[in-house]
């Protein structure tokens, strides 16, 4: 035996080690069942990629306001149609945060704008009860709990009866009752 | 003449490591295979895990072989079979690369390393949405390597020694001496086997019963990646056999052309409407069937390359692996549709099409385009193997067919090119569409008037003429339309913060800031650009170019359109493995000297064939194209004489596309979670 061949078989049994090191050190390396299916240098996930109930993420739907935005200022959808899509779109990003808030899973950024958005709620029930109270607006229709401020478009709590964002007091009109109709 | 370098003596011998290191890889991508789908369904983490560590060990090993096997060329070590048969002692050190992967063994190797390294990087870097698929992913990628590794290892082994070691090695191909075959080779092979890194995302989705929407960021980053690798590796393709084959065309519709053409069309119709389901949640069956279209496709390249039925200048001849890559075409088409129906049931589109005047519908169609022409190119390629079995008789598809029935086709794409970006996503009015494509419409017509006021009388040419402008209007309206917008917006303030002084950014700046805050719009656009200028290419040389072969004595001329050349004479360079003829030619354009070119045509005694280089006087208008066909005897030289319009946009799209690509793919930032409020509540209330 010459001594190439030695050489390349012990480059290849040290590549050999290697990957035995490599394939084992997971069976001796104990419990950590995180990094099993997550792997090594991965970002996690930004939130906004959970999806709301009809399955698109809300990254996506972000996305598509920013393409319906820059698409009416390009001109290329009416005006009638960008209103009626944005409201879609964040009725849609509204359940999906729902969504998120109720599965626990919500990132620390959402929780702390809740608490902040809960703050000037009470802050603006306060506000409105010892000033003067601002106009109720009506709106129509809601999705599962959630609804869009008339005035600002932000997402609104179906029990949060100021606009957290703009402070208008937002009223849900039902269908009135059979014979109570004018 | 060049030195013979004597390369045998001292040189290190790899060759063995090489071998072990490959049959090693096997085994850890047999091994990763098989622990990744068992760790899932035994739900054993450290299973997995190791599987996983498998498959980045393998990126090491594989390493080890690879550099083992260009060592080896670099060493000129012919006791290895592959070096001896694809290098010699006078082949010049810089075409190692080439010779690496000029036959079947070394391009396997090749392939199993890119494929490694990909898997690796989008193993690495998958998203955490498709942690719960991604044992099913890797299993599914490792297992494409494993066929690859079996292969290379089994049936093609680089390493393989001869008896005997010869004194001088048979040479490098002379046709792959060329710059172009340091990129097509490998960014073909790269984008066909690049195509398992979305199928494998979409099948070990379906594998995991994640039938949703999870899949769809990797398998668009992983698919845009490897169509611009196809698209890169095919206009290369086409510039090398312009330059080297002599013949003064690019495209021959050949099977082995065909072949990589097919799956880049599919992988088209893939990242167009991977869109659709990232954006609405929709084409969710639709994308997972074409993403196993287009792999099963890939499959089929590779099938013709080593060994299918119709030999091709691109293939790799006597090759005896088509039987092996034909069993593996048939495995892998079958299974990912039985599993594509076993889960059918669960893949429901979240969304429906609510309109047939949107973005959406306009993909579909589009899809639906690029399918067909596929479908076209998949029968002109399989006719002939069809007519022996039906009639013993073998009828050939030649190109007069691809374009009577593709030319149409692709005419639709290009007018979709151009109307699909003008609609907005989910639905438009007739009205608002009718308003964004007036103008681009308007140049349309102005661009097929002035044509047909300067003679222009054929009804193809104007109408690809009529729709380049169409879109390139679109393209550029919509790029001033939105740096208008901003140069607006930013001379009165952001209406966000009211307190921030305007930015006043002028018409330059707001373009980038547009395009780089609309990076995948944007880059799309670009990438549109460049096919245009493809188009461009195709139409000028397709209608308008003019071919002339004469033979000329010394001092002769010929003309050809307004142009004129001269033949001086020719001028024989012996090197080491080949005798040049370069013939000196001045070319004239309307009675002036504009160049004197050098065409020449080299003769490889090894090989007993000769190799030609064109002299090409290019501008954006047209090429001026000499090639010697023939060297007679008495110093006479025949030559072939083309004037090629518009063929320049053909290569300068190229680059074009890899900036649009770039451009489309690059991260964007991250985004703040909930937007903040516009106004305080107090403020509002008052």
């Amino acid at each position: 035996m010459d001594g190439q061949t030695i050489f390349a078989i012990l480059i290849g049994a040290a590549l050999a080690c290697f990957s035995l090191v490599m394939v084992g050190y997971a069976f001796f390396r104990g419990d950590s069942p995180s990094s099993s299916l997550s792997p090594v240098g991965q970002e996690a996930d930004s939130p906004l990629q959970s999806t709301s109930d009809d399955g698109v993420g809300l990254d996506a739907i972000y996305d598509s306001i920013d393409t319906l935005e820059l698409d009416y200022q390009l001109g290329n959808v009416p005006e009638d149609q960008y209103r009626e899509q944005l409201q879609g779109y964040r009725l849609q990003a509204a359940v999906a945060v729902k969504s998120m808030l109720e599965r626990g899973d919500a990132p620390p950024e959402l929780l702390l704008e809740q608490e902040v958005l809960a703050a000037r709620s009470s802050g603006a029930h306060r506000h409105a009860s010892l000033h003067s109270p601002v106009e109720p607006v009506e709106i129509h229709g809601s999705v599962e709990g959630w609804r869009a401020c008339p005035q600002c478009d932000a997402p609104v709590p179906l029990d949060d009866a100021p606009c957290p964002h703009c402070g208008a007091a937002v009223v849900e009109v039902s269908p009135l009752p059979p014979g109570e109709g004018g | 003449m060049p030195k013979d370098l004597p390369r045998t003596e001292g040189k290190p011998d790899v060759g063995d490591l090489g071998a072990i290191s490959l049959w090693l890889a096997l085994a850890l991508a047999a091994y990763s295979t098989v622990g990744s789908m068992a760790g899932k369904l035994r739900g054993s983490v450290a299973l997995v895990d190791s599987a996983q560590a498998a498959m980045y060990a393998t990126v090491v090993v594989l390493f080890v072989s690879t550099m083992s096997l260009v060592v080896s060329f670099i060493g000129r070590d012919f006791e290895i079979a592959y070096v001896a048969r694809h290098s010699d002692l006078a082949m010049p050190d810089r075409f190692t690369w080439v010779a690496f992967y000029a036959g079947n063994e070394g391009s396997l190797l090749y392939i199993a390393m890119v494929l490694s390294v990909m898997a690796a990087i989008a193993v690495w870097r998958a998203p955490e949405r498709v942690r719960d698929a991604l044992p099913y992913t890797t299993g599914v990628l490792m297992l494409v390597l494993t066929f690859f590794l079996a292969v290379t290892a089994v049936m093609a082994n680089p390493f393989d020694k001869l008896p005997f070691v010869p004194q001088d090695g048979e040479g490098i191909n002379p046709l792959l001496t060329h710059f172009g075959m340091f990129f097509h080779p490998p960014a073909l092979m790269a984008g066909l086997v690049g195509i398992s890194i979305p199928f494998a995302f979409a099948l070990g989705s379906l594998l995991a019963r994640k039938t949703g929407d999870e899949w769809v960021d990797p398998g668009r980053v992983w698919g845009i990646i490897t169509w611009a690798l196809l698209a890169g590796g095919l206009l290369l393709g086409s510039w090398w056999a312009y330059t080297i084959l002599g013949w003064g065309g690019y495209w021959f519709w050949d099977p082995v052309e065909n072949a990589a053409f097919m799956p880049w069309l599919a992988l088209t119709a893939f990242i167009h409407s991977i869109m659709v389901q990232k954006r609405r949640g929709m084409f969710r069956m639709w994308n997972i069937a074409l993403v196993n279209v287009a792999f099963g496709l890939a499959l089929y390249g590779m099938f013709m390359n080593r060994g299918g039925s119709v030999p091709s200048v691109h293939s790799f001849g006597a090759s005896t692996l088509g039987w092996v890559f034909l069993l593996f075409l048939a495995v892998g088409v079958i299974v990912p549709f039985v599993i594509f129906f076993w889960r059918y049931p669960l893949l429901k589109s979240a969304q429906n099409l609510d309109s047939m005047l949107s973005r959406e519908a306009a993909f579909l169609v589009n899809n639906l385009l690029l399918l067909a022409i596929a479908f076209v190119t998949l029968w002109g390629t399989v006719y002939p193997l069809l007519s022996r079995l039906i009639s013993d008789e073998e009828i050939t598809v030649a190109r007069p067919f691809y374009d009577q029935v593709n030319g149409p086709l692709m005419l639709g794409l290009v007018f979709l090119m151009g109307v699909g970006p003008m609609l907005p996503w989910r639905r438009a009015n007739w009205a608002s569409v009718r308003r964004a494509l007036a103008i681009p419409a308007g140049v349309a017509l102005l661009a097929v008037v002035v044509l047909l006021a300067v003679g222009l009388r054929k009804e193809y040419a104007l109408a690809a003429f009529g729709l380049a402008a169409f879109v390139a209007a679109g393209i550029l309206m919509e790029w001033f339309r939105g740096a208008r917008a901003r140069h607006r917006s930013s001379r009165l303030g952001d209406p966000l913060q009211p307190g921030r002084a305007p930015k006043g950014e002028n018409y330059a700046v707001a373009f980038l800031h547009l395009i780089w805050a609309n990076r995948p719009r944007y880059g799309g656009y670009i990438v549109h650009l460049s096919v245009l200028m493809v188009a461009l290419g195709i139409v000028g040389t397709s209608f308008f170019n003019s071919q002339k072969d004469v033979v000329l004595s010394p001092g002769e001329t010929a003309s050809i359109e307004n142009y004129e050349i001269k033949y001086l004479g020719t001028t024989q360079v012996p090197f080491g493995n080949r005798v040049e003829f370069i013939s000196s030619v001045e070319v004239y354009r309307d009675g002036e000297l504009l160049d004197t070119i050098s065409p020449n045509r080299a003769f490889y005694p090894s090989f007993n064939m000769a190799s030609t280089r064109a002299a090409i006087r290019s501008t954006p208008v047209e090429d001026f194209y000499v090639v010697p066909s023939e060297n007679l005897p008495d110093g006479d030289v025949g030559f072939r004489i083309l004037v090629n319009p518009l063929i320049w946009w053909m290569w300068v799209a190229g680059p074009v596309m890899v900036l649009g690509t770039i451009i489309a793919l690059w991260p964007e930032p991250s985004r703040v979670p909930v937007r903040a409020p516009a106004r305080a509540p107090a403020a509002a209330a008052t």
